[in-house]
C-alpha cells in the first residue's frame, strides 16, 4: 500500500468537488481511511472490522448512534469490500484526470511529484500535439512487445483531438500502465472447463472451484472476464483475450468476484475465539491459555489481559470477517508489533527467539534495518520481502548450526576479527564463525545480506547506513571470508 | 497515530477555505494547530468568543492533548489557565465540563474539529446543570443571566489589563 495520506478533501479543487461525499462515505468514522474488511452493526452502520472491535473493547456500542450490542452480532460486508477495493485502485487515476488544470509547467511538477503513476502518465500526455506514433513511443518503454498491437489498435479507436476525451484516455492509459508493470500474466487452459485463465488464478481458486462445481452437477460458473475470447477466437491470439479483462475488471482483483465469494465459504472452518472472563482466572491459569495459543507470556497480568484481548480482537476479525484471511502466523506478527508498541518489550529476549534478537540489535544502536522494523512495528511489514531478503542469512544459518554440531572445540574466541580472517585458512575461519555469538553471527550476516541485496537492486529497506567506516570493514571481512578459495594462505 | 495524520491534513484545508460549505467553522475556530509539526499529541487552538456572549470579540486559547490511543479514548482539551470564566470550566486549571470528553460518552466518531467546535457551543450556551465552577453556576441557576455575564465581562477585561501591564 502506498503510504501517503489520502483525505477526502484531496477533491476539494477537482473539477468534481462532489466525490468529496463519496470519498468520505467510503471511509471508516473511527481510522477515517477506506474501510478495511468492513463490517455491518445490527444498527445499519459500517465500520473496519478490527476499529469496531476495538471500540467494542471499551464500550459495548455504535460510536454513531450508541446502540447497544455486542461483537457477536456483527456481519462482514463483502459487497462494501469489493466497492473500495475497486474504488481505491481507481481513485489515483481518477484524482489526476479530474484535477483542475493549472499553467502546464506547474502542472507537470506537481504531478510529477504526487506519485509514481501519475508522473508516467504526464509524461506521455504532456505534449499538446501528440500524435499517435509519439504516444506509442512513450508506451512502448514500458510495453512489452506481445502487447503492442493492442495499444496501436487502442490510439486509433479512442479519439484524441478534444481535450476531455483526451483527458479520458490518459486516465484509460494509466490503468494499462500499471498493469504492464505487474510481470506479464501467463494464461493457461483449465482442464475441466476448458478456459483460459492466468495461470495463477487457476492454480489458487479455479481448479478448486471448477472440480466442486462440476462435482456438484452443476455447469461451472464462465468467469466473464475470460468468456468471450476463448470462445469466439480459435486461434491463440495473445491481444484481445489480454485486453478484454482489462476493459472490464478492476486491476486489483486478481481472481472473479463469483470465485471469491465462493472461497469465503471456506472461512468458517476455524472457530472464532471466545471472550474470557480473567477475572476468576489466576496468573498461571492465563499463561496456560496463552501458551496453548503460542502467544508470548511475558509481562504482567494486565499485559497477558490485554494481549489475550488483542489477539481475540485479530484473530476473529482475520477469520469471520475478512474475505482473504491471512495465516496465523501473519496474525502473531501483527500482535507482536503491537506488543512491541503498546508495552514494554520483553524483558527476557531469549523467548521469542529470532526476532527479538533483532530488536536486541536496534537497541544495541546497529540501524541497517531499523527502517524495516519501523515498519515491522506499524503494520506495513514487508513479511515477504523480509523473507526474501533474509532468505540466504537462514539457509546459512541452518547450515552453521548443522555444522556446529559436528564441530565441538571451542576455543580461540577471543582473537581479533581480522587477524584471524588474515592468518587462517578457509575451512577454519568457518570453524571461528561458528563459535561467534549467535547474535553477533546473525548480525554480520543481515549486513552482508543488505550489500549483496544492493548488488541485485533488490532493496527493500534504504540503506543508508552502509556507509559507516565500521559497518563496511566488517563488511569486507565478511566477503573476504566468503570468496577466499579455499586454502589461500 | 495515522488518524491524527489524516486528520491534520483535512483540518488545514478546511480551515483554509473561504467557502462556508466547506469550512463551516469561519469565525468560529481561527486555527487549529500542532504546536510543534513534528509532534501531533499536542495541539493548540484559538477560537473566537460567540457574538451576544460576553465572549464576544475575544479570543481564547485551547490546548489539546492526544493520548496514543486516539481515536479510541478522547483527546484531553483545557484552556489556558486563568484566562477564562465559565460556568463549566474550572478557571484556575482550565478544566473543560463537556460530555464528549469523557471517556465514557466518547465516541471514537468525533474528530478534534468536533470537538472544538463543541467547546465554542459551550461558550454559546452554558450548562447549568453540572457546572464545575460551582459559584458561576448558582448564579446563573438562580435565573440571574445579568449578574453572570457582568462577572465574566469584568473577568475578561481584568484579564486584558494584567496582560497589557
Amino acid at each position: 500500500m502506498d503510504h501517503q495520506i489520502t483525505t477526502a478533501s484531496d477533491f476539494r479543487n477537482t473539477s468534481i468537488p462532489n466525490l468529496y461525499q463519496l470519498d468520505t462515505l467510503l471511509r471508516c468514522h473511527i481510522c477515517k481511511d477506506f474501510l478495511k474488511v468492513p463490517v455491518l452493526t445490527p444498527c445499519g452502520h459500517t465500520f473496519c472490522s478490527l476499529c469496531i472491535r476495538e471500540h467494542l473493547n471499551n464500550q459495548p456500542s455504535c460510536p454513531l448512534c450508541l446502540f447497544e450490542f455486542r461483537e457477536s452480532l456483527l456481519r462482514s460486508e463483502f459487497l462494501v469490500n469489493e466497492i473500495i477495493q475497486c474504488y481505491t485502485s481507481l481513485r489515483p487515476s481518477l484524482l489526476n484526470a479530474i484535477r483542475v488544470q493549472r499553467p502546464v509547467a506547474a502542472t507537470g511538477a506537481d504531478k510529477i511529484s504526487n506519485s509514481k503513476d501519475s508522473s508516467l502518465i504526464e509524461l506521455v500526455s504532456e505534449p499538446e500535439n501528440e500524435n499517435s506514433s509519439a504516444v506509442d513511443d512513450d508506451l512502448q518503454i514500458v510495453a512489452t512487445s506481445e502487447r503492442k498491437p493492442a495499444k496501436r489498435s487502442m490510439t486509433d479507436i479512442l479519439p484524441i483531438s478534444s481535450k476531455s476525451s483526451k483527458r479520458n484516455f490518459t486516465m484509460f492509459r494509466s490503468e494499462r500502465i500499471r498493469k504492464k508493470s505487474k510481470p506479464n500474466e501467463q494464461m493457461a487452459q483449465c482442464p475441466i472447463c476448458e478456459q483460459f485463465y492466468p495461470l495463477k488464478a487457476l492454480e489458487k481458486t479455479h481448479l478448486d472451484e471448477c472440480l466442486t462445481l462440476q462435482s456438484l452437477g452443476k455447469k461451472p460458473k464462465p468467469s466473464i472476464n475470460f468468456l468471450p475470447d476463448s470462445k469466439s477466437h480459435g486461434k491463440e491470439t495473445p491481444e484481445p483475450r489480454l485486453r478484454t479483462p482489462e476493459l472490464d475488471r478492476s486491476p486489483s482483483d486478481e481472481t472473479s468476484h463469483v470465485d471469491k465469494y465462493l472461497g469465503s465459504m471456506a472461512n468458517t472452518e476455524r472457530q472464532r475465539l471466545p471472550k474470557i472472563n480473567f477475572t476468576s482466572m489466576n496468573q498461571s491459569q492465563i499463561k496456560q491459555k496463552l501458551s496453548s495459543l503460542g502467544l508470548s507470556t511475558n509481562g504482567t497480568r494486565q499485559i497477558l489481559i490485554k494481549r489475550y484481548n488483542h489477539y481475540e480482537m485479530l484473530w476473529n476479525s482475520n477469520f469471520c470477517d475478512s474475505l482473504e484471511p491471512v495465516d496465523e502466523a501473519e496474525l502473531k506478527r501483527q500482535l507482536l508489533s503491537w506488543d512491541v508498541s503498546h508495552n514494554k518489550p520483553p524483558q527476557n529476549a531469549n523467548n521469542n527467539g529470532g526476532i527479538s534478537k533483532l530488536m536486541m540489535m536496534k537497541n544495541r544502536g546497529k540501524s541497517s534495518y531499523r527502517k524495516l522494523l519501523e515498519d515491522f512495528k506499524n503494520d506495513k511489514f514487508n513479511r515477504k520481502g523480509w523473507i526474501i531478503m533474509f532468505r540466504r542469512d537462514f539457509a546459512r544459518l541452518i547450515k552453521e548450526a548443522k555444522l556446529k554440531i559436528k564441530t565441538v572445540s571451542p576455543t580461540d574466541r577471543d582473537l581479533g576479527e581480522q587477524a584471524n580472517k588474515k592468518d587462517k585458512g578457509d575451512s577454519e575461519q568457518q570453524v571461528e564463525n561458528i563459535q561467534e555469538a549467535s547474535w553477533q553471527r546473525i548480525e554480520e550476516d543481515q549486513e552482508a545480506a543488505v550489500s549483496e541485496k544492493q548488488a541485485i537492486n533488490e532493496i527493500i529497506l534504504p540503506n543508508e547506513d552502509l556507509t559507516d567506516a565500521d559497518l563496511s570493514r566488517e563488511l569486507m571481512d565478511m566477503n573476504e571470508g566468503d570468496k577466499d578459495p579455499p586454502g589461500s594462505d | 497515530m495515522s488518524r491524527i495524520a489524516k486528520e491534520y491534513g483535512d483540518i488545514q484545508k478546511t480551515l483554509a477555505s473561504n467557502d462556508p460549505i466547506v469550512n463551516p467553522y469561519q469565525g468560529l475556530i481561527e486555527s487549529l494547530n500542532p504546536i510543534d509539526e513534528t509532534d501531533l499529541s499536542k495541539w493548540e487552538a484559538i477560537i473566537i468568543g460567540p457574538t451576544h456572549t460576553p465572549y464576544e470579540h475575544y479570543r481564547f486559547r485551547i490546548l489539546i492533548d492526544v493520548p496514543s490511543s486516539y481515536p479510541m479514548a478522547p483527546p484531553n482539551i483545557r484552556f489556558d489557565r486563568n484566562n477564562i470564566l465559565h460556568c463549566n470550566i474550572k478557571s484556575p486549571t482550565g478544566e473543560i465540563c463537556l460530555d464528549i470528553l469523557k471517556p465514557e460518552d466518547w465516541t471514537p466518531v468525533w474528530d478534534l474539529l468536533h470537538c472544538v467546535h463543541a467547546i465554542w457551543r459551550l461558550l454559546k450556551e452554558p450548562v447549568y446543570d453540572s457546572p464545575l465552577d460551582v459559584d458561576m453556576g448558582n448564579i446563573i441557576r438562580c435565573g440571574d443571566t445579568g449578574a453572570y455575564q457582568g462577572i465574566i465581562r469584568y473577568f475578561l477585561a481584568e484579564r486584558d489589563r494584567n496582560i497589557c501591564r
